[in-house]
């Protein structure tokens, strides 16, 4: 009799009931059938696995996590080559960018004694050109020679040795002055010197090298390359966070623009920066700084914000004249356009 | 190949009984679950060497059983009642009461197991007759734990409903068959 009032009827019914059992033989007949198939080959699996991963998978994996940091490095660095060749044409000092290829643009630039020195507020570019061509000309006549030294020189200054300018035809009691070469200080060269890059100041013993008729020595490839590696500032400059602007009242569109960037730019000049350098490419003051829709362009290359800026010199005092009271960064601040953030070159 | 070969053969051996009572139970007839299961271990002999092992090998094989019945079932409807044919297969070493009992048992659960859907039927085979657990039987199906929990608990509530009409219906037979003989 069937108990229709107990739940647990069909729980018990279930338990009470085995698994079915074949009929006689019938496990044999089946198994004397399927082994008249081909036995089957051993099929060669498709993949390699990896702790059960397939290896084109993880392959594949890492091939998207490369694509996707040459693409983060691409908005921030741009092209290795292309840039790469910017920023040494751009670090180069005006008189090195000048020449030709084949002429003299080695460590050892020959500046004739009367040829133009680079005065304060003068373009070193068209000084530099004029002082090649009289050089071209009077290469003959027994100049006098500027050389930029690799070796120590007998003053004993072995540290500035590198950047030391050491004129060749000096005379020997000239030597017993301490630190004979002239010590080039990046820090102060351009803000001296029209404000190009690769311009050059002599920071010690400046008159005793114009009395004794050696000419300020504009820098070469080699020295330009070294001011990158000089201390500096680094400012990063980034649209307002939506909370900030929502609470200064901004609307969403009220973002950093290229005119911004270029302002900041000038007036990072205008604060005897020693040199400037934008998402990586190097500038000076005679450079393009245009905005092509929300892009910045500097010298036909396009850039997006975040702008990193790194300036040249001390960081000090590069902070304390960018965030003077009506500078331009001081009043982007204040308007929650943009954040600023700082971070000294070592 | 003769590892391949050795290999199916405990196979084989080990779950051949298994897998024809789960198809039996799932088709409903001794005819067509004889041939289920050929076609079943004939694709798990041929696809055996490119059994990677991720899983054990009678999830493995149920897997095969089930989408083999699956597709079986879809190619035929509706199904056949089969419970004459499955009530032969009864062990022959109990008594003949026994007997009786069993084939009463296996013919109610039977035609109540055919009316429930495949997905429940598939969970009350396993869990319930072949004893599998909630975890294994999951694996089969390619579901989580809890849908095995919920679909084995609306079958039983299910089951008990069709038992329990059945019951009625069967104790009327009982009734209506004694007033016959009392004529």
């Amino acid at each position: 009799m069937i108990q229709r009032e107990n739940p647990d009827y069909v729980a018990g019914l279930l338990s009470s009931i085995k698994p079915l059992e074949p009929r006689p033989g019938l496990k044999e007949e089946i198994y004397a059938r399927i082994v008249q198939e081909p036995v089957p080959a051993e099929v060669p699996k498709r993949f390699l696995r990896m702790n059960g991963r397939s290896v084109a998978a993880i392959a594949a994996s890492f091939a998207g996590a490369v694509l996707l940091a040459g693409g983060v490095y691409y908005t921030q660095h741009g092209f290795f080559g292309k840039v790469g060749f910017r920023q040494e044409i751009a670090g180069m000092p005006t008189d090195v960018r000048g020449m030709e290829p084949g002429s003299d643009s080695g460590m050892q630039t020959k500046v004739p004694s009367g040829g133009p020195s680079v005065a304060p507020g003068q373009d070193s570019s068209k000084a530099a050109a004029e002082g090649n061509r009289q050089a071209n000309r009077s290469e003959t006549e027994g100049t006098k020679n500027v050389a930029v030294s690799q070796t120590p020189d007998s003053g004993g200054n072995r540290e500035n040795a590198i950047m030391s300018v050491k004129p060749q035809n000096r005379e020997d009691t000239d030597t017993n002055n301490s630190g004979s070469g002239q010590n080039l200080s990046p820090a102060s060269g351009p803000a001296q010197n029209g404000g190009d890059t690769g311009t050059f100041a002599v920071a010690e013993k400046r008159d005793d090298a114009s009395e004794m008729g050696t000419a300020v020595k504009e820098p070469d490839a080699a020295q330009a390359g070294l001011l990158a590696l000089e201390k500096g500032l680094k400012v990063t400059l980034r649209d307002a966070s939506s909370v900030r602007r929502q609470f200064a009242g901004k609307e969403a569109v009220d973002a950093i623009t290229p005119k911004d960037v270029s302002l900041i730019i000038k007036e990072l000049f205008a604060a005897n920066a020693a040199w400037v350098r934008v998402n990586g490419m190097t500038i000076n003051s005679q450079d393009s700084v245009t905005a092509s829709g929300n892009r910045l362009v500097v010298s036909g290359i396009s850039m997006s914000p975040p702008y990193v800026v790194e300036v040249g010199g001390d960081p000090a005092q590069i902070r304390q004249a960018i965030q003077e009271k009506g500078s331009v960064i001081d009043s982007l601040w204040k308007s929650s356009k943009i954040e600023v953030s700082f971070e000294p070159i070592r | 190949m003769p590892d391949l070969a050795e290999r199916f053969r405990e196979i084989y051996t080990a779950h051949f009984r298994d897998i024809y009572s789960y198809i039996a139970y799932s088709v409903g007839s001794q005819t067509e679950a004889e041939d289920i299961t050929q076609e079943v271990f004939l694709k798990a002999y041929r696809s055996l060497a490119s059994f990677r092992g991720d899983s054990e090998v009678r999830t493995w094989l149920f897997v095969i059983a089930r989408n083999t019945v699956r597709s079986h079932l879809a190619r035929k409807k509706p199904i056949s009642g089969g419970e004459e044919e499955l009530l032969k297969i009864a062990s022959s070493e109990d008594s003949p009461e026994q007997i009786v009992t069993d084939r009463e048992r296996l013919g109610l659960i039977q035609k109540a197991l055919l009316q429930l859907n495949e997905t429940q039927r598939t969970i009350v085979i396993l869990r319930n007759i072949h004893g599998y657990s909630t975890k294994e039987t999951a694996r089969v199906l390619k579901c989580t734990e809890t849908k095995v929990k919920v679909e084995l608990f609306r079958a039983l509530r299910k089951l008990r409903k069709i038992l329990s009409a059945d019951s009625a219906a069967a104790v009327e037979g009982t009734v209506a068959s004694e007033e016959v003989r009392s004529l």
